[in-house]
């Protein structure tokens, strides 16, 4: 069994000025000991996935169909109390902006400990002796001195390995990263990312990676999901999409690589345009006011989802619709 | 944290020495001369120089100054003209009820407005919501004089559950206590919604529920401590609301405070004891801050480090 599989999950928020879908028709799957990336430019809906699959979804926002099965249990399904064991224990989040996630005025040891005394049966000594321990693995190098810290005495590199060390510490099944260290500066953002593989890879934990790197991307993931306007454009093994890739949103991501001498807030984005709003997202194929292959038939119509061969690698454009024409209705195939 | 009260302590010397001479020129700012005015149509000559004597005013401006800031040191603020007993002594005697009367009236607002205004932003936008608004603006805009009759009224006339004035056990303390603390508790309310709101859209929210904790952990622990940051610097102000507030809600109440001295001593025109109600309430207030300041250290550490 997948350790979590998405099933057309669909988040929509309901504001004033009309319904937001964030996430329209979403699914993936996620076995046990990968790392997935998810990929795409700013207000694609990478947060409000992330964000259903911990259950942090709130007012004005909605899960409004879909299923969230984790190791075979639909987290749609469950009550709040039930899903908030899941939380910090089975699945772990960390957030994109290391010096806001932090509670400002409490000690970021007792920060880590709070959690163990919320979900576990241990005294407040084994806590703090594994937090100290857990402050070691991800590298702050005075851990002990560290653990009676504030957040504000921190830098926001070594909030973002206090920020690891607490959402790792329970051992998860799944640590989801949502773009953790875009806030970053370029040389600590390698550290970070080699950190979360390594411990991943020690703890064995899945990782679900929100970026909207491709070089990242490159670097961590086996497999990929691209998400544009609150759906997957493409998604499969990395090596297979990066070598292959096939929707032109796809493409142009892949050609936006930043080398590591790009200034820190150039635009990494090549691609003309921006992401549409999502109340009234474009008809057809979100992406064809932005693309430079655009067919006729994409203003009208929603590109069918097509599977590529014998592989994982999947595709939502109509540019491939005659020649994987016999894969549009083999969709069972994916994920078995 | 020691740094932090010492520079405290020291900020309060010169807002102390402020409020004496303001105290002082007080009596020289007044129009006319203060003594004929004390002593009113029948004051005969000699009446008017024995005074003026008494408070000192035949010596030059400068010598008044000093033998008042050294008497002041000696804790001495001269005598009530009307009593002839040492103002000192009178003020402190009605001292504790006043601060009896300020804090009942804190812990009033206090434990009205923290859940009512947590729960409004907790439940945003729901019944308790707008109820708790339609209190903060009932609260703020019906004064101390309407409200504090209409009490009376109700609780005591009426219903027969309170004594109407006075001065005695718990039972006198409430209705005086809730005429002052009304204002304050919505106000606050208010604030401390607003401020919860702010607080409970931060990062460190979602992640303190990323945790998994329990949402009552959630509220009190990671939201209302920061909530309160800005609600204490605003308490620790309106705390000078609750001393004038204190005034009126005194003298409709018969409560012996030093409000109500105050204001006997303007119709008697005992400047002496006028002066004494002021400089007293005027420290309280001060040093009501260096409280308020000293716990804001306490709460907020990015001052306490500093
Ligand atoms: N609380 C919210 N209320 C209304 N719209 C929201 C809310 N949160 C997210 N959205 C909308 O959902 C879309 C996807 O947002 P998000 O998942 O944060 O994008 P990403 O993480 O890919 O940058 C955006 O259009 C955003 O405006
Ligand atoms: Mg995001």
């Amino acid at each position: 069994m997948a350790l979590l599989e998405v099933k057309n999950l669909r988040v929509y928020f309901h504001t004033r000025e009309g319904t937001v879908k964030a996430v329209d028709d979403v699914s993936f799957t996620l076995e046990k000991n990968e790392t997935l990336c998810l990929v795409g430019e700013s207000g694609c809906g990478k947060s409000v996935t992330a964000l259903s699959i911990i259950g942090l979804i709130s007012n004005p926002g909605k899960i409004e169909s879909g299923q969230i099965l984790f190791e075979g249990v639909d987290l749609v399904k469950l009550k709040k109390s039930e899903l908030r064991k899941f939380r910090g224990t089975e699945i772990s989040m960390i957030f994109q902006e290391p010096m806001t996630s932090l509670n400002p005025s409490l000690k970021v040891g007792f920060q880590i400990v709070e959690l163990l005394l919320e979900h576990f049966n241990v005294s407040k000594t084994e806590a703090k002796n594994l937090a100290v321990e857990f402050l070691k693995k991800v590298k702050i190098p005075d851990a002990v001195g560290t653990y009676d810290k504030y957040p504000h005495q921190l830098s926001g590199g070594m909030r973002q390995r206090v920020m690891i060390a607490m959402a790792l510490i329970s051992k998860p099944s799944l640590l989801i990263a949502d773009e953790p260290t875009t806030a970053l500066d370029v040389t600590i953002q390698l550290q970070i990312l080699e950190l979360i593989r390594d411990l991943k890879n020690s703890l064995g934990t899945s990782v679900i990676l929100i970026t909207h790197d491709m070089g990242v991307v490159a670097n961590l993931a086996d497999k990929v999901a691209v998400m544009y306007a609150g759906k997957i454009v493409e998604s499969g093994e990395v090596f297979e999409v990066f070598e292959n890739p096939l929707h032109p949103y796809t493409v142009g991501l892949l050609g936006s690589i930043p080398k590591l001498d790009t200034p820190k807030n150039s635009r990494l984005i090549s691609i003309p345009g921006n992401v549409p709003r999502l109340i009234n997202p474009p008809k057809g194929c979100r992406f064809h006011e932005r693309c430079s292959r655009k067919l006729e038939i994409c203003e009208i119509a929603e590109p069918p989802e097509m599977t590529i061969g014998n592989s994982n690698h999947r595709i939502a454009c109509w540019l491939y619709s005659d020649e994987f024409q016999g894969a549009v209705d083999t969709d069972e195939r994916y994920g078995s | 944290m020691i740094r932090y009260i010492i520079n405290r302590l020291l900020l309060t010397i010169p807002v102390v020495i402020a409020v004496s001479v303001l105290v002082f020129l007080f009596i020289h700012l007044i129009p006319g001369d203060p003594v004929e005015m004390m002593l009113g149509e029948t004051a005969t000559i000699a009446n008017v120089e024995e005074i003026r004597h008494m408070l000192g005013l035949d010596k030059p401006l400068g010598i008044q100054f000093l033998d008042f800031m050294k008497n002041l040191l000696k804790g001495d603020l001269g005598k009530s003209i009307v009593s002839r007993r040492p103002v000192m002594q009178i003020v402190l005697e009605r001292y504790p009820a006043t601060i009896k009367l300020t804090v009942a009236s804190a812990i009033v607002a206090l434990i009205i407005s923290i859940p009512l205004g947590t729960l409004a932003a907790v439940k945003h936008y729901s019944w308790i919501d707008n109820l708790s608004m339609i209190f903060a603006l009932l609260g703020v805009s019906m004064p101390n004089f309407w409200l504090g009759p209409l009490l009376i009224i109700l609780f005591s006339l009426t219903l027969g559950w309170l004594p109407p004035s006075g001065y005695g056990g718990f039972k006198y303390i409430i209705l005086p206590a809730i005429t002052l603390g009304t204002a304050m508790s919505a106000s606050l309310t208010r604030l401390v919604r607003s401020s919860m709101l702010e607080v409970l859209d931060q990062e460190y929210i979602k992640t303190a529920r990323a945790k998994g904790l329990r949402e009552r952990l959630v509220i009190y622990r990671h939201a209302l401590r920061n909530a309160l940051i800005p609600v204490i610097t605003v308490f620790g102000m309106q705390i000078g609301s609750l001393l004038s507030g204190a005034l009126i809600t005194e003298t409709i109440f018969s409560w012996p405070g030093v409000g109500r001295l105050f204001i006997e001593s303007i119709f008697r025109r005992d400047f002496p004891l006028v002066q004494g109600c002021v400089l007293i309430i005027a420290l309280t207030y001060v040093f009501v801050n260096f409280i308020v300041d000293i716990t804001y250290g306490f709460i907020n550490p990015k001052i306490r480090y500093e």
